[in-house]
């Protein structure tokens, strides 16, 4: 199958997403234009207070195939003979048993419809979820890229070239969200928790350190996370509302500083937000308003496409295919996938 | 009328293509390993050399377990995706039932043994039926070689196990009086036997669209607490 | 029973490295201690020495992390569960029959459900008021207790004792 044989015009690609807990499939024109975008956030793991690999197998395979028809109604595509140019999937970083199944279901689709398919780096279709705004971001940009398993800032001098300047040395920010979520008493996931609890509380009534300033754009949240939890068990009296906004304050405050910190001295022309962190009304917020005061530009991707989405995983599928062509047939599923360094 | 037949329950990857009254074409590797990696250039391949074009075939027959989960999932995502594509229905046939079909004319009753891992083995039960083809007698089951070999012990006649399970529990199964085994051969479910059942379901359109296919598990998904699991519990208070 | 102190990270690096050096294929290890305790930096010293070269992240998120070291290593953190009973659909069991070296964090919360064979670490911090500064730089103090369940452990707990008793006094 030689890159000759698709309809390059026509420019719509079908992205596929099952890393972790979503099942997200999108279909987006140019690499920039989502016509549809459907994600079926699993709810079975709620009760296990995390992502259970088993589960999200199942409830991947069960719903991959409804996901796809709707992804395809909603962009108005027949699913007999549709005129696509690609089928994109997220081929890693996640768990192996959840990735296989977007994998399967790409490679059936290709076969039935006689389209390549092209395999995306989940951390790369994160990092091209800002070119689905309506906007476009002025390159260089420091994107913070925060998940449940990710904290890292990488520079991005264009689309396929980045560094990753920093990273977490332990727990990535979503997971110290949840485990002192779990600490408080508060429900999971701990991220959406936090910040609702923190809308009462006070940022300023606890004065939680800072880690690491150090220099570095690397992150420590272990060590937050146990000031907190030693705090909260010192402190009994203390507001769990209160804990919550000034731990959240903290996490923020940290995140921001070193994005910005890294934008600056990078010369970044602006910065972005990527992964479900991003989600965090807060952060969203302070990024916005320090990053104009530095006269940095900013790109703050829709909450939807932060979180694990198929839209950003066309974005990146075009891109690759069109820079590097479409992938085997024989892909595979890479769990520890990393991100490319290139410059 | 053409069937694509898919099979990745057990430790093998087996796929197949067949227009009805015709040798099947089939391709099967061995291992656990690589079946997301080969299955689509698999598929290629028998379209290819049978000169066969997806839109050509009218159904999928398709294990749908029980056996190695994430192996069998693979099978099912891309054969649930290709039919829905393709606008065609699916034929589910359980792994249990493919391995009993292989001993279809034997006179003795039929014991089909899946490894489940756990020290345990999935299992059914069969006995020929007139015309050709087997009736299951059980329903599909999960639990120790021991505790089915006292059940097949209960049944007082000569049986065949059929299906890796029993190989690799063979010591443990040779202690029950009357019982045969069928060769290593016919031990991971066969293509052309889930085509000879398929094609008659096919024909008298017992098919279901691509989006109901239940995998069969038997583990249930929500965690039961087996019978040992809650022994350790009680010792533990 | 062993028990002795740690006094820092590097100690705790160094104990990570006697025990890797005694585990292998099937082997089940439980981690315990309270939040902050210091499982997880003891976790990834220990996957870092059987040969996990890629970046370790806590498994809070996912509840069954993998990694490719020197054999299949599953790293799993049950903090989050309400139930351990249902412990059953993290498929340890097939891991460790797969011949996974499996990592557990708050296994004591279930450790009825582990069948007949693991080792156990547990940690405590010494309760000493510290600097978050200090704390990162690794200098909390900590007690560390092992234990073990199963014959399999018998000869290779005697074999670390001796290991041990060479570095840290024990009680």
């Amino acid at each position: 199958m030689g890159m000759s044989s698709y309809d390059v015009a026509n420019g719509l690609i079908l992205g596929i997403e099952t890393s972790c807990d979503e099942t997200a499939v999108a279909v987006v024109r140019n690499g920039t234009t989502a016509l549809s975008s459907v994600i079926h956030s699993q709810q079975v793991h709620s009760r296990f207070g995390g992502v259970v690999p088993e589960l999200a197998g199942r409830e991947h395979e069960r719903r991959i195939l409804t996901v796809i028809k709707s992804a395809m109604a909603d962009a108005g595509l027949e699913m007999s003979k549709p005129k696509l140019e690609a089928i994109a999937v997220t081929m890693g970083p996640g768990l192996a048993g959840a990735l296989m199944i977007g994998v399967a279901a790409a490679k059936a689709l290709s076969l039935a419809w006689s389209v390549p398919i092209v395999g995306v780096n989940h951390l790369e279709g994160h990092l091209f979820a800002v070119r689905l705004e309506r906007d476009p971001i002025t390159y260089p940009v420091v994107m913070l890229l925060v998940s449940g398993g990710h904290t890292m800032i990488v520079f991005v001098q264009e689309p396929g070239k980045y560094r990753i300047v920093g990273n977490s040395l332990d727990d990535a920010a979503g997971e110290a969200f949840d485990k002192v979520a779990r600490f408080l008493g508060l429900g999971y996931p701990g991220g959406p928790e936090i910040e609702r609890e923190a809308e009462f509380g006070d940022p300023a009534s606890v004065r939680f350190p800072r880690a690491l300033r150090d220099g570095s754009y690397n992150f420590s949240f272990s060590g937050l996370k146990t000031a907190v939890v030693t705090y909260a068990k010192r402190n009994p009296e203390v507001e769990v509302a209160d804990i919550s906004a000034s731990f959240q304050e903290a996490v923020v405050d940290i995140l921001v500083e070193k994005t910005l910190n890294a934008a600056k001295e990078l010369g970044a022309a602006s910065v972005a937000l990527a992964g479900g962190v991003g989600a965090n009304t807060k952060l969203r917020t302070v990024l916005t308003e320090r990053a104009h005061g530095l006269d940095l530009g900013v790109c703050i991707p829709s909450r939807e496409n932060c979180t694990d989405n198929g839209a950003m995983i066309a974005a990146a599928g075009a891109w690759r295919l069109h820079n590097f062509g479409p992938s085997d047939l024989s892909l595979g599923a890479y769990p520890s996938l990393v991100l490319p360094q290139s410059i | 009328m053409i069937l694509l037949g898919i099979d990745t329950a057990t430790e093998t990857t087996s796929l197949g293509l067949c227009k009805y009254g015709e040798p099947p074409a089939t391709v099967t590797l061995p291992g656990p390993k690589n079946q997301l990696e080969s299955i689509a250039t698999m598929v290629q391949y028998l379209l290819d050399s049978s000169g066969v074009a997806p839109s050509q075939i009218a159904a999928v027959a398709l294990d749908v377990g029980p056996g190695l989960f994430t192996g069998l999932r693979v099978g099912i995502s891309f054969a649930k995706t290709f039919a829905g594509a393709l606008g065609i229905p699916i034929i589910p046939v359980s792994s249990l039932d493919v391995l009993a079909f292989s001993q279809r004319n034997c006179p003795r009753a039929i014991v089909s043994v899946i490894d489940a891992r756990r020290s345990e083995v999935f299992y059914a039960m069969y006995r020929k039926v007139p015309g050709g083809g087997v009736a299951r007698l059980t329903q599909y089951g999960v639990g120790s070689p021991e505790a089915l070999s006292t059940e097949i012990e209960s049944m007082a006649e000569s049986v065949i196990l059929v299906g890796h399970g029993a190989i690799k529990y063979k010591n443990v199964f040779s202690n029950v009086l009357q019982a045969h085994f069928a060769g290593a051969a016919v031990a991971y479910p066969l293509i052309p036997m889930l085509f000879e059942i398929a094609f008659p379901l096919a024909f008298s359109e017992q098919f279901v669209p691509p989006e109901s296919v239940e995998v069969i598990y038997i583990r249930d998904a929500d965690a039961k607490v087996n019978f040992e699991v809650r022994q350790a519990l009680q010792k533990d208070r | 029973m062993l028990r002795f102190v740690l006094d820092n990270v590097q100690d705790t690096n160094r104990l990570a490295q006697l025990v890797a050096n005694h585990l292998g294929k099937g082997d089940l290890v439980i981690l315990s201690g309270d939040l902050g305790s210091g499982k997880t930096v003891f976790a990834r010293a220990l996957l870092g020495h059987l040969g996990v070269n890629e970046a370790i992240t806590s498994p809070t998120f996912v509840l069954v992390k993998s990694y490719q070291g020197r054999i299949p290593i599953e790293h799993v953190d049950i903090y989050r569960m309400e139930n351990p009973e249902e412990l059953d659909i993290l498929c340890i069991g097939e891991l460790l029959e797969e011949g996974h070296i499996v990592v557990v964090e708050w296994g004591e919360k279930a450790l009825g459900l582990f069948g007949s064979s693991y080792l156990q670490i547990t940690f405590e911090r010494l309760d000493t008021e510290i600097s978050l500064e200090d704390e990162i730089a690794g200098y909390a103090k900590r007690f560390v207790t092992i234990e073990f369940l199963g014959s399999k452990f018998k000869d290779r707990i005697s074999q670390l004792e001796s290991e041990i008793r060479k570095i840290w006094s024990v009680a």
